[in-house]
């Protein structure tokens, strides 16, 4: 069953001066459960497929479907609330809010949906940072953390609201290996025993290896 | 609530400049215009002697017009009583003067000191709750008599006769021979219409000479639930009558909407012979409040522009997690009210503080005597008003950087460093 479907995406960067086609007839399904890598050149329209998917950013031309949901004809509200709903993300500089702790940076999604009591999220919360083996770190701000285990709040943040999709920019780009090697397991171990489909930016070969699919990008356009 | 909280103080940690200039800046603005609200407060609110402000209607001028003796000012006692005498409608009345007279009293201690003295009748102690102290006050008889008795104030008695035994002595006022017969506590010189420092019955004959004209107010309480409009229109009556009477001497009353309330009388009146507004006093409190709220609000909003700047990524990915515009606004808004009403509070202390040490700058007596008191001045509508004036305040300062930040390009936003 597909999760994401895009169809004939095309973004284009428009200035006075200067038309700049970041993506070109983009035809992409990714079934659910797939962990699916993205890889290509700096600057070849990864992040912005990413940010696509992600429903951060609209192309400017084409169709975005997530769970079968047209995402094309959703306002601002409304994919709010489907990204809340569906999507986690996780960055390469990890994107944690300076002056929260740990358990309010991860507890942020759930802020954001309705119908959550706060003992409710405080307890996905503590769950998921068991999970993640950070529960010592709880009480922690981002700046008293080492980067890996900033990305292993940021993952858990991306998770702790339950999303079918979980969307990862270089998530190991900022980490040394074996730190990187770490957060990569977390992802395999999401992916396969939650059933999370992830598609993942990556320039590591390696890593890209380990997922199910590698979507190879150049000049905005899917060459395999 | 508790991570908009640490936000704070995450930012004034990491901006300690942005944040703190904000605070003060709060502070200063809430300070000036709770001086002003606080100073209009005690013109108008009730507190003691002055219990039922709400109630009160005062009979103050006369104006006459037509061929000779002609004018507008003060009524003399027998006037005063034919306008506002066994109205409906009327609780208590009293009558006593509108201008207290600033002359030299000398007890027992020897030395001259200048009081204020108010001529009332033996109604003024009915309908003012003065605290006496010690001793009694003067009743009709006495006050018919214009005996040459009188109450003091408690800081008066002190000034007069030091330590003394003080009812039954005597003393030199104005160089006329009185005899202490009570000692009332202090009143703020704030309650202007039963203000004074010696309070004595000779309110007839003082102001009685057998013209129009004189220095006696009409004091009246309201009974609960009676129009003001109702006694007006039987004043109205009152003074058609009165115009019977001057005819014959081609002279007839203007009338000015007399008696007064509370917030005509504080608002100045303005004169014997207009028709008083006290929305326009009210305009010119609103346009004050105005500026003291805008001119700060718009260095308060660059400030907020400075802080949110240095949170777009935050509020980039606050955006990716679902946090939907309005949201975005709402947080802003409420995280900057917080500062606003911590700001705000340092500020209503301030005036507040202002207000006990100071307040008699603001007197119509310009003495600084008696200071208004704790009570006159923490009142709800006190906070409220602050409450309300830090509301429009935050509104006003963060609205716009709000709704900017909430128009932030979520993908430019996380991409921000």
């Amino acid at each position: 069953m597909a999760l994401i479907e895009l169809n004939g995406i095309e973004k284009v960067y428009r200035t006075k001066e200067i038309e700049t086609t970041a993506l070109e007839n983009i035809n992409l399904t990714v079934d659910k459960g797939e962990f699916v890598s993205v890889m290509g050149p700096s600057g070849c329209g990864k992040s912005t497929l990413l940010n696509i998917i992600g429903l951060l950013d609209k192309p400017t031309q084409g169709t975005v479907r997530l769970l079968d949901t047209n995402c094309n004809t959703l306002g601002d509200t409304a994919l709010s609330h489907f990204r809340n709903a569906n999507i986690g993300f996780v960055f390469q500089s990890f994107h944690l809010i300076p002056s929260l702790n740990v358990a309010a940076n991860i507890e942020l999604p759930l802020t954001y949906r309705s119908g959550i009591s706060a003992a409710e999220r405080r307890r996905r919360v503590d769950e998921v940072l068991e999970r993640l083996d950070m529960t010592h770190r709880k009480k922690h701000l981002p700046s008293q953390l080492s980067g890996g285990q900033c990305q292993r709040v940021a993952i858990a943040r991306a998770i702790v609201g339950q999303p079918s999709i979980v969307l990862a920019d270089e998530p190991t780009g900022n980490l040394d290996s074996t730190m990187g090697a770490e957060v990569m397991d977390l992802l395999h171990d999401l992916n396969r025993q939650d059933g999370i489909t992830i598609v993942m930016v990556t320039h590591n070969e390696a890593q890209a290896q380990q997922t199910d699919r590698i979507v190879r990008f150049f000049d905005g356009r899917i060459i395999s | 609530m508790k991570n908009k909280i640490l936000q704070i103080i995450y930012d004034l940690r990491t901006q300690p400049v942005i944040g703190w200039v904000t605070i003060i800046g709060t502070a200063l603005s809430i300070f000036l215009i709770m001086v002003v609200v606080m100073m209009q407060q005690v013109t108008v609110l009730s507190f003691a002697p002055e219990t039922h402000r709400d109630r009160m209607l005062y009979g103050i001028y006369i104006h006459v017009e037509g061929e000779g003796n002609t004018g507008s000012a003060g009524m003399c006692y027998s006037l005063a009583k034919k306008l506002y005498d066994n109205l409906d409608g009327v609780e208590e009345i009293s009558y006593n003067s509108s201008w207290l007279d600033a002359v030299d009293a000398k007890g027992t201690t020897g030395k001259s000191y200048t009081v204020q003295v108010r001529n009332t009748d033996e109604g003024f102690w009915r309908l003012f709750d003065f605290k006496l102290l010690d001793g009694r006050y003067y009743d009709a008889e006495e006050v018919a008599a214009d005996r040459n008795i009188a109450v003091i104030s408690e800081k008066t008695a002190r000034n007069l006769f030091g330590d003394n035994e003080v009812i039954g002595q005597h003393f030199l006022l104005d160089h006329n021979d009185y005899e202490v017969i009570g000692v009332v506590a202090d009143v703020s010189m704030f309650a202007t219409m039963a203000f004074g420092e010696v309070f004595t019955p000779k309110i007839i004959k003082t102001w009685d000479d057998g013209s129009l004209w004189g220095n006696v107010t009409a004091s009246m309480l309201i009974k609960p639930g009676v129009d003001f409009e109702y006694i007006r229109n039987q004043v109205k009556g009152r003074y058609a009558s009165l115009d019977g009477e001057l005819a014959a001497e081609n002279r007839k009353t203007v009338y000015h909407e007399s008696p007064f309330d509370q917030e005509t009388v504080a608002s100045g009146v303005g004169g014997s012979n207009i028709t008083p507004d006290p929305s326009s006093g009210r305009r010119t409190r609103y346009i004050i409040y105005a500026i003291l709220l805008i001119v700060p609000a718009i260095n308060l909003s660059s400030m907020l522009h400075s802080r949110l700047r240095r949170r777009v990524n935050e509020i980039g990915i606050r955006r990716a997690f679902g946090c939907t515009r309005k949201r975005i606004i709402k947080e802003i808004l409420s995280e900057s009210f917080i500062i606003t009403a911590i700001g705000g509070f340092i500020g209503l202390v301030a005036a507040i503080l202002f207000a006990l040490f100071y307040g008699g700058l603001y007197s119509d007596f310009g003495t600084s005597s008696v200071n208004p008191s704790l009570s006159m001045l923490i009142r709800t509508q006190t906070f409220l008003f602050a409450l309300g004036a830090c509301f429009i305040l935050n509104i006003i300062s963060a609205a716009v950087p709000a709704w900017h930040a909430s128009r932030l390009n979520p993908v430019e936003a996380i991409n921000t460093k």
